[in-house]
């Protein structure tokens, strides 16, 4: 007991730094702590990976609304959405709502999931390629659809990102794609170079253009937070369809909660948009956004759970260590450690929410602050980040020049909404691997 | 209790700290977490015990290929022996390594037909004349060789390639797939072929693969694992034996690996990857 409390601790600072730094996901963490994961007890590993998460979502949430810099790609739409809300002079309303739509799709997704256990397995009989398919096939299509962007530039843009997504060597086609020789683009163009470039760069130019010359933030307040709790039922219907897809989105293998996020936020924006109600800084989308990820979060951890199959790299690691170590690694084993893990899980939820509304108000000391040297400070603090992040591997070098060489094309489309791009460089392994399958399972 | 945590905690400072030293041994993970790659880089991590360093990430083999050859730290990974080949147009494998860095075999393990326990259509007559669809591993090197070999058993079983090993294992649970290939048959899989010369070792096996479908090309094959370290120099350590002596190779859930070309020489070892 004494070493799943000292764990849940633990499981919360990594969830902080993994929330607030960016690049700094949940994965980097857990093989940072992975000398100090061999030596716990196998369902402490579990608890320091739900606590972590849980409270990622709501930590990395808070710094794309505040700062415009999505710690990862699926905090973007918190990043276009909630950072717009901030310029208009809505971030704390945008933060409180964020918060508690989060905490409140969190236990949804356990509510669900306990709902529909006895017949959970059902969902995996038609989790098949069609089915794959159709979901990433739609998703991108609205990608695509709902940019604010010509639906040509849409298009290239989306086609453009999964050309650069595809740069590299390739062991799928044992071949090199775009690479021109250079040893520096064998191994592909990293993501935070192309999230920094293509994605915040444009953002901050747009705003610099702009008459906004200060930065303004009050910060939050206990009685926001409780105006906003009973305010929050006006959201119910997104709150119920976020809840809903971000589960769903969660759980099946091949998606995971980034997924959840991106299916939670365009659906959302299409019926926003179909109501004519949809402009760029919409609270029901950040909602949607937010409140998809942490209803993912715990989902995701179902086929682990109950089919033994890890569906993301983080759990893959809890797999292997518990294999390491001669842990009969069976579903049985899973299964029992089901109550602990909701039970933590919620606890975490609901400590993410208080310690995000302590946090932010840190933050207050950038209220009044010339925006110019806000975002000067991030793009260094974030070209810092790129720098060490390569140079772990022996590529801060590469890192910085594949930066430098993006940004261009990033002041070139300022003016564009480069979220299409960013989507196809994320999502084009998996639209390959989908559609590839689907052709030769019907030619 | 308290126990556990502060020498877990004191053991990760160490390692986390050592990794500067110069003289532990880093490790490379260079496929996704959980994948086979990973897994074999994780024994080798383990067997290091204090010897080891830290644990490198990367994207893919061209990353982790650059790490080794950039660092002066003594480093090693386990590497997909394909990488070595040259690739499909003929030039030379980006990710294939030095010579010099070349340590020996790791591990092979033949590759096995496998489908759900559950699934009573997932006979062996179905796999000869059944209209089949076998998911595999997508890799360019083995999937020709699966397609040629398929193709040979029953010409109307259709190759259907998956990124991942839990993609295609969630495929064969939702009844997308009737069989799959693969070197190990998860929790409610049996795996009744054997791409090998015997069923000897493999539990499940009832019959080989040369057996089922005679004259077929590639009934004989399986996956192997190299060892490759750089900076090596001054590091006293046997790596190989050190693996196999080690209690996560003993415990390895992977238990169809085993050491391979133990009698060959490193420069027969060496040869045969090319």
């Amino acid at each position: 007991m004494v070493e799943t409390l000292i764990v849940f601790v633990i499981g919360i600072v990594a969830g902080v730094f993994s929330g607030v730094l960016p690049g700094i996901g949940g994965l980097a963490l857990m093989l940072m702590s992975y000398p100090f994961l061999v030596g716990l007890e196998p369902h402490n590993i579990l608890i320091f990976y739900i606590t972590m998460i849980s409270i990622d979502q709501f930590f990395g949430g808070l710094t794309a609304i505040i700062f415009g810099v999505p710690g990862s790609s699926m905090s973007v739409p918190s990043s276009y959405e909630g950072h717009t809300l901030m310029k208009q002079g809505k971030g704390s309303e945008a933060i409180m709502y964020s918060a508690i739509s989060s905490w409140m799709t969190s236990f949804f997704g356990v509510a669900l999931i306990l709902a529909v256990t006895p017949v959970l397995f059902l969902v995996y009989k038609v989790w098949n390629t069609n089915i794959q398919a159709l979901i990433f096939a739609s998703t991108s299509i609205i990608i695509v659809l709902v940019s604010r962007n010509r639906l040509y530039m849409s298009i290239l843009l989306f086609l453009l990102g999964n050309l650069l997504g595809a740069v590299g060597y390739s062991s799928v086609f044992d071949r090199n794609f775009m690479t021109f020789g250079s040893s520096m683009l064998y191994s592909g163009i990293p993501v935070m170079p192309v999230l920094v470039s293509l994605f915040v760069v444009p953002l901050f130019l747009n705003t610099l253009t702009s008459d906004k010359k200060t930065f303004e933030f009050p910060g939050v307040t206990v009685d926001g937070y409780l105006t906003s709790f009973k305010n929050i039922l006006v959201y119910r219907w997104t709150l119920l369809r976020t809840g809903l897809l971000g589960s769903i989105g969660g759980f099946v293998p091949g998606m995971s909660y980034g997924m959840s996020s991106i299916l939670g936020y365009t659906v959302e924006r299409v019926l926003q948009q179909r109501q004519g109600k949809y402009k760029q800084g919409n609270m029901e989308c950040l909602i949607a956004s937010e409140g998809a990820n942490n209803a993912g979060t715990f989902t995701q951890l179902v086929p682990l759970l109950f089919l033994g199959i890890p569906i993301t790299a983080s759990e893959a690691i809890i797999y292997n260590i518990l294999e390491s170590r001669g842990y009969p690694v069976t579903i049985e084993w899973f299964q029992s450690t089901f109550t602990q893990v909701i039970l933590f899980f919620l606890i975490s939820s609901s400590l993410g929410l208080l310690l995000a509304g302590k946090y932010v108000n840190i933050l207050k000391v950038i209220d009044g602050l010339n925006i110019r040297y806000v975002y000067l400070s991030i793009l260094i603090l974030l070209f810092g980040s790129i720098y060490w992040m390569g140079s772990q591997i022996w590529a801060g070098t590469d890192y910085m020049i594949i930066t430098a060489a993006l940004i261009p094309l990033g002041i070139l489309l300022r003016k564009q909404d480069t979220m299409p791009l960013i989507y196809g460089f994320i999502l084009h392994d998996t639209l390959f691997d989908v559609g590839d399958r689907l052709l030769i399972m019907y030619t | 209790m308290f126990k556990t945590i502060f020498t877990s905690a004191i053991a990760g400072l160490a390692m986390i700290s050592s990794a500067y030293a110069g003289e532990k041994v880093d490790v490379i993970q260079y496929t996704k977490a959980g994948a086979q790659a990973d897994r074999m880089i994780t024994y080798v991590q383990e067997s290091l015990g204090e010897n080891f360093g830290k644990r490198i990430v990367v994207d893919n083999c061209a990353a982790a290929k650059k790490v080794l050859s950039n660092t002066s730290n003594p480093t090693v990974v386990a590497w997909m022996t394909e990488l070595n080949n040259p690739q499909a147009d003929g030039s030379p494998n980006t990710c294939a390594l030095a010579d010099d860095m070349f340590v020996g075999y790791l591990a092979a393990s033949p590759w096995s037909i496998c489908h759900r326990t559950d699934n009573a259509a997932a006979t062996l007559d179905a796999l000869k004349t059944g209209d089949i669809r076998v998911g595999v591993w997508r890799s360019a090197y083995y999937n020709k060789q699966f397609e040629a070999f398929l193709k040979a058993m029953n010409p109307n079983a259709k190759m259907i390639p998956y990124k991942k090993g839990s993609q295609y294992r969630a495929a064969l649970a939702a009844g997308e797939l009737d069989f799959s290939i693969s070197t190990l048959g998860k929790d409610g899989e049996t795996c009744p072929v054997v791409l090998s010369t015997t069923i000897e070792g493999s539990a499940q096996a009832t019959i080989t693969a040369s057996e089922l479908a005679p004259g077929a090309p590639y009934a004989v094959s399986g996956y192997n694992y190299t060892l490759w370290a750089a900076n090596m120099d001054g590091i006293n350590i046997d790596l190989l034996k050190t693996v196999y002596a080690s209690n996560a190779w003993k415990n390895r859930k992977d238990s169809r690996y085993h050491p391979f070309m133990t009698d060959a020489t490193r420069v027969e070892q060496l040869a045969s990857t090319k």
